[in-house]
């Protein structure tokens, strides 16, 4: 035997076979009826000695025999014991039943074990785990009636109950056993099928799915709810492909991009001395028709041809079909394409003109403009310096053609504006934005699950005077510009959280979210012109990507919590690696502005929020100055920085017509990354703009104890600090470590709608590290930076509005905002080209603190915790 | 009565390492692939270890989804096995639960007639909310208990959902426990929660290459196969120590020998 059973072995390489060999040796050894009642347990996923007496029934073995036959089955080794009764070791089943299916396939052995052990499960119907088996058995023996009557059962009860788990444990058996060669599979009713779709839409398999709803048309194509849910699923696929394709190209750890700019788009401001409002009248076509932007775009592209720059510049209408530059030019200013605003291109006026070297600005027309390759030059075409070769999909050309054609039309606005007469201040690349600075790497640190149980958390601000603590914001309308996570994924949170989580609830019923700008499918296709850049840092201040589309949400439950009576809009501008564009953020700007103006020109009506009070919180960052040197761009033109040109302009004109814009400092005073050697930076812009233009405010960061924020940014002299954490102690600190143990001691607790949390170590892990379930439903996390603190303010902000509508209150909201600084806050180590000789300054600081004012009754925790460890 | 194993000493180590009172390990992870003899650990070496060398009551549980499928069965099969009053707090919320009003099943039959699964989320959230305080209860009475032992085996064979309820639920709560120690067993387990990582040793189970073992092995049942046999019969079995056990048990070894 020996000899045979080893030749048997060695001829294959697969263990499950091995396994059939060892057990079908040990079979041949068995009398040949028990070996008989063995095989048949094959089939079987688990059997008792009922259902062992059941096997015998047309063997010439007798029922008493059953317990015998059942403790040598129970001796055999591959044969495992359960609580309930026997099963096969699951090496040896499936070695078993391939070799019964596929090597020497005897379907009528399996089919008749199935029949006979099928009624003697369902007698014991009433349990539902061995009625189940009973179903798989039915189907393996090719009993239609039984298997469909029991299936509805099972799948009835299930249903009654909301138990997808069950119901999909149900769908699995029914698909394991049609798998095998010999079974028919069931014909399922509409309702089953729907059923299934169902259960696979909750497993997230839209596929499967659709495939289900498919066959439930088929039986019933009158439905019109099911071509609806289809087409929902059809949606739902869309989405969640192409975001695994854009996950699964995701860098991982260690990654620092050094993308500043799309690849596809520049952005090109046009100065008009004509003001988009005068006597009440709204001069949008006006202004229009005397600029002609049709023609003026191409006197550019005819510029650029002439400096040789392989690239036509286009409207993104006109994507399709650019006007070649070879083309004679528009000349009639009349003509009625001139007076359209073509898309990408937004509007803004000034109520005081910026005087230029070329010319004055009342009205700036910022556009942003797609870029055609012109097909690369032949070797012999040695016209130009600056041609680059500019075909293809190389990331590195395509940016090297950004900035040619911005250098070339920035170096050339003398001749532009003074020659070819083109009322151009200056063009730039359009600059990626984030939740804080793009190719800095931020927010501070991944969030992190808070496992207290607390269904509010409440932000108190102590010091407050008594006319602001009884404010709420009403009448006041805040936006959040930012990244935020799909809707439905909000409110399954909220409903998830339930009384868990009071915050969300009222966040999910009150707050309105608007994706229009970057819709998830825009958010990827947009992700191929930026590079994939994403940001983010770990718990030892590595820079690794990760999502964040909960970085907004967390911010709108802020704004909700200080000010709950406000009117709260948030606008997706950044993706869900919390990165963007200046194309949606000025667009989002233009929006409201729009909405802000006598005459909204998108809608020819009124603006709705014509001369109504609106704080627009904007938790977000560009690039710098240093980091455009490095990429070669000269950020400096005749009257204008070019990286913060566009945004100074919007946020210029938004403030001149009322709006507060509240901004974070930045978290780049990161000591982990920089050492002790650092200095703490001046605020990042758009924030720094609160230096010069009245009603933006910059906002820092104070840890709990009122002190500055070791990663804080300074936010200048016209800004304020108030609460925002501190980085968390994590061990072991030196050598980083894959699982570090993170302690929080001072971070804000906000809502957080994801399932899942990001990895808290960029440290590399084999496996990579996964991000990891949320410990509970409650959808509170702990996060931590200016971005958060920013909020604090933008609350304040529209309580002050609220005020100051009353008539009560006189000061600027802006001074109104920094005399609620109760304390002083010390900014050390400051950069010197703050201005402060020995880098130290003070600033004011609005106390804010969080605590628990609903406790959660039945959360799983009976006390509160302080301080958390995670990992 | 001692259970014959084929090198099986590390993990041996590290069980009776997690069994000592003032072990820094309260969870142990068993991982390999099949007929390593992870089943034969949790199932036969490990309850007889902890029998001879401690006071603790041993749970078994096979976490395969054919037995086991919703959260309420565990609970219900380990405090069925602890016996007695072990788990009156578990009993009491179970109770609770299982009086509720039902949902209603007119309306989830509307529902998923009208196909929207946003309207039957409410449900499945009473489910997990319903594990969640059927596992708090539960843990308190672990709490209460003197020293336990739980042994999950199959892991990997679980639902999704029990698999992350176990890992990142249960797990979390039950290593706050001095006195509750639990192995976890399975072909691949999702990664250890950082709340208990430092409390919890992972152990890979790999094939048994050394020869000496299987012949060792043989040796103690008195198996009658030749040293060369052995080495024929290891390599022909990948040196897979499960199948191994699996063809030389029933052939070669006296009934009476057999562990």
């Amino acid at each position: 035997m020996d000899d045979l059973i080893l030749q048997e072995l060695r001829a294959t390489n697969d263990l499950t076979k091995k396994a059939a060999i060892v057990a079908e040796s040990v079979f041949n050894e068995l009398p040949t009826e028990r070996a008989l009642v063995a095989r048949r347990c094959i089939i079987l996923h688990w059997f008792d000695q009922p259902v062992v007496e059941a096997l015998l029934q047309d063997t010439s073995l007798r029922k008493n025999e059953s317990q015998a036959i059942y403790e040598q089955l129970a001796s055999l080794p591959f044969i495992e014991a359960l609580s309930s009764g026997l099963t096969f070791q699951g090496l040896t089943r499936e070695g078993l039943l391939k070799h019964y299916t596929i090597t020497h396939p005897e379907p009528e052995l399996l089919r008749r074990a199935a029949s006979l052990a099928a009624p003697a499960y369902e007698a014991r119907e009433e349990d539902e785990k061995i009625a189940a088996e009973a179903l798989f058995c039915y189907i393996v023996a090719g009993n239609q009636r039984s298997g469909m009557r029991l299936l509805d059962n099972l799948l009835e009860q299930a249903s009654s109950r909301g138990d997808f788990q069950r119901l999909g444990f149900l769908l699995q058996l029914q698909d394991e056993a049609e798998r095998l060669p010999f079974v028919d599979p069931l014909f399922l009713t509409e309702r089953q099928w729907i059923l299934r779709a169902l259960v696979h839409r909750i497993q997230g398999k839209q596929s499967a799915a659709i495939f289900a709803y498919n066959k439930a048309i088929a039986i019933n194509p009158r439905n019109p709810r099911t071509y609806f849910s289809r087409g929902t699923t059809y949606a739902e696929q869309a989405y969640y492909s192409a975001r695994s394709t854009q996950e699964g190209s995701l860098p991982y750890t260690g990654i620092m991009h050094d993308t500043l700019w799309r690849n596809d788009q520049v952005t090109v401001v046009f100065r008009s001395d004509i003001p988009l409002f005068s006597e009440g009248n709204h001069n949008t076509e006006l202004l229009l028709r005397n600029l002609n932007l049709p023609l003026q775009l191409q006197r550019l592209n005819q510029f650029l041809q002439e400096n040789h720059v392989p690239a036509t510049l286009t409207f993104f209408d006109d994507n399709e079909k650019p006007i070649p530059p070879g083309q004679p030019v528009i000349s009639d200013a009349s003509n009625a394409d001139s007076s359209k605003l073509p898309s990408g291109v937004h509007h803004f006026g000034l109520t005081a003109p910026i005087q230029t070297d070329f010319g004055e600005m009342i009205s700036s027309v910022i556009s942003f403009l797609n870029i055609q390759k012109e097909p690369a030059r032949s070797a012999s075409d040695t016209t130009s310096e600056r041609a680059l070769p500019g075909n293809g999909h190389d990331s590195k050309n395509d940016e090297a053609l950004i900035r040619t054609i911005v250098t070339t039309l920035n170096d050339g606005l003398g001749h532009l504006n003074m020659k070819s007469m083109v009322p151009i201040a200056f063009s730039a690349p359009t600059w990626l934005c984030g939740g804080a600075n793009v190719s800095q790497g931020c927010p501070l640190t991944p969030p992190m699950p808070v496992v207290d149980a607390c269904s509010y958390w409440h932000i108190t601000l102590p010091d407050l005077n008594p006319q602001l603590q009884s404010m709420t914001g009403d009448g006041v309308t805040v936006f959040i510009l930012d990244a935020f996570p799909e809707r439905e994924v909000i409110s399954r949170a909220a409903r998830y959280a339930g009384d868990h989580n009071l915050l969300l609830s009222n966040v999910n019923e009150t707050v309105s979210f608007d994706y229009s700008l970057m819709s998830g499918v825009q958010e990827i296709l947009d992700m191929a012109s930026t590079g994939n850049t994403a940001v983010g840092k770990d718990v030892y201040g590595e820079h690794y990507p990760f999502r964040m589309a909960d970085h907004g949400l967390f911010i709108a439950g802020i704004v909700r919590d200080v000010a709950p009576q406000s009117k709260i809009e948030c606008i997706r501008v950044l993706n869900d690696l919390g990165v963007g564009d200046l194309n949606k953020a000025v667009g989002a700007l233009w929006r409201i502005y729009n909405r802000m103006s006598l005459v909204n020109p998108e809608t020819g009506q009124g603006g709705d929020l014509y001369q109504k009070p609106v704080v627009i919180n904007l938790s977000l960052c560009i690039p710098t100055d240093q980091e455009a040197q490095q990429k070669h761009i000269n950020s400096v033109v005749p009257g204008f920085n070019i990286i913060q040109g566009d945004l100074l302009l919007a946020i210029t004109s938004l403030t001149q017509i009322g709006a507060i814009v509240v901004a974070p400092a930045g978290n780049e005073g990161d000591l982990r990354e920089m050492g002790l050697e650092r200095k703490r930076p001046m605020a990042l812009y758009p924030a720094a703009f609160g230096n010069s233009i009245h009603n933006v405010i910059a906002v820092g960061a104070v840890t709990s104890n009122d002190t500055a924020a070791s990663y804080s940014c300074y936010p200048g002299s016209r800004g304020i600090a108030t609460y925002g954490g501190e980085v968390p102690e994590v061990q072991p600190l030196d050598p980083p470590s894959i699982n570090p143990v993170v302690t929080i001691k001072d971070a804000l607790r906000g809502i957080y709608s994801s399932v899942v949390y990001p990895p808290v170590s960029a440290v590399p892990a084999d496996p990579p590290a996964q991000y990891y379930a949320a410990p509970n439903d409650y959808a509170w996390a702990y996060w931590m930076g200016t971005s958060f603190a920013t909020p604090i303010v933008s609350g304040v902000a529209a309580r002050i509005l609220e005020l100051k509508a009353t008539g009560i209150l006189t000061d600027s909201v802006h001074d109104a905002i920094l005399k609620t600084a109760s304390g002083v806050v010390t900014w050390d180590n400051l950069d010197p080209s703050t201005g402060d000789p020995v880098g130290t300054t003070t600033g004011p600081m609005l106390k804010a603190m969080q605590i628990c004012i609903a406790e959660d009754t039945d959360g799983d925790d009976d006390d509160t915790e302080i301080v958390v460890s995670i990992s | 009565m001692v259970y014959k194993t084929i090198d099986t000493h590390e993990a041996i180590g590290l069980f009776d390492d997690l069994m000592q009172p003032n072990s820094q390990t309260r969870i142990l992870r068993l991982l390999g692939d099949s007929k390593l003899g992870k089943s034969h650990l949790l199932t036969k070496v490990f309850p007889m270890l902890a029998q001879q060398n401690s006071r603790a009551r041993c749970v078994i549980l096979d976490l395969q989804s054919h037995f086991i499928s919703e959260v309420p069965d565990i609970l219900h099969a380990i405090c069925g096995m602890l016996g007695g009053n072990s788990c009156d707090s578990y009993y009491a919320s179970h109770q609770a639960w299982t009086n509720r009003p039902k949902v209603d099943i007119d309306h989830l039959n509307a529902v998923f007639s009208s196909v929207t699964i946003s309207v039957k989320e409410p449900t499945l959230h009473e489910i997990r909310q319903r594990d969640r305080d059927l596992t708090t209860q539960f843990v308190r009475d672990m709490s209460r208990l003197t020293d336990v032992l739980l042994l999950f085996d199959s892991v990997d064979r679980a639902t999704e959902y029990i698999q992350n309820w176990l890992m990142y639920s249960l797990l979390i709560q039950l290593s706050s426990l001095a006195h509750v120690r639990v192995v976890v067993a399975g072909r691949s387990l999702p990664e250890a929660h950082g709340s208990y990582l430092a409390l919890c040793r992972s152990y890979r189970l790999v094939p048994v290459t050394d020869v000496v073992e299987y012949i060792a092995y043989c040796r103690s049942l008195q198996a009658t196969l030749s040293e060369q046999s052995i080495r024929d019969f290891a390599k022909a079995f990948d040196y897979t120590p499960g199948v191994f056990v699996d063809f030389v048990l029933p052939h070669f070894v006296p009934r009476s020998a057999h562990g």
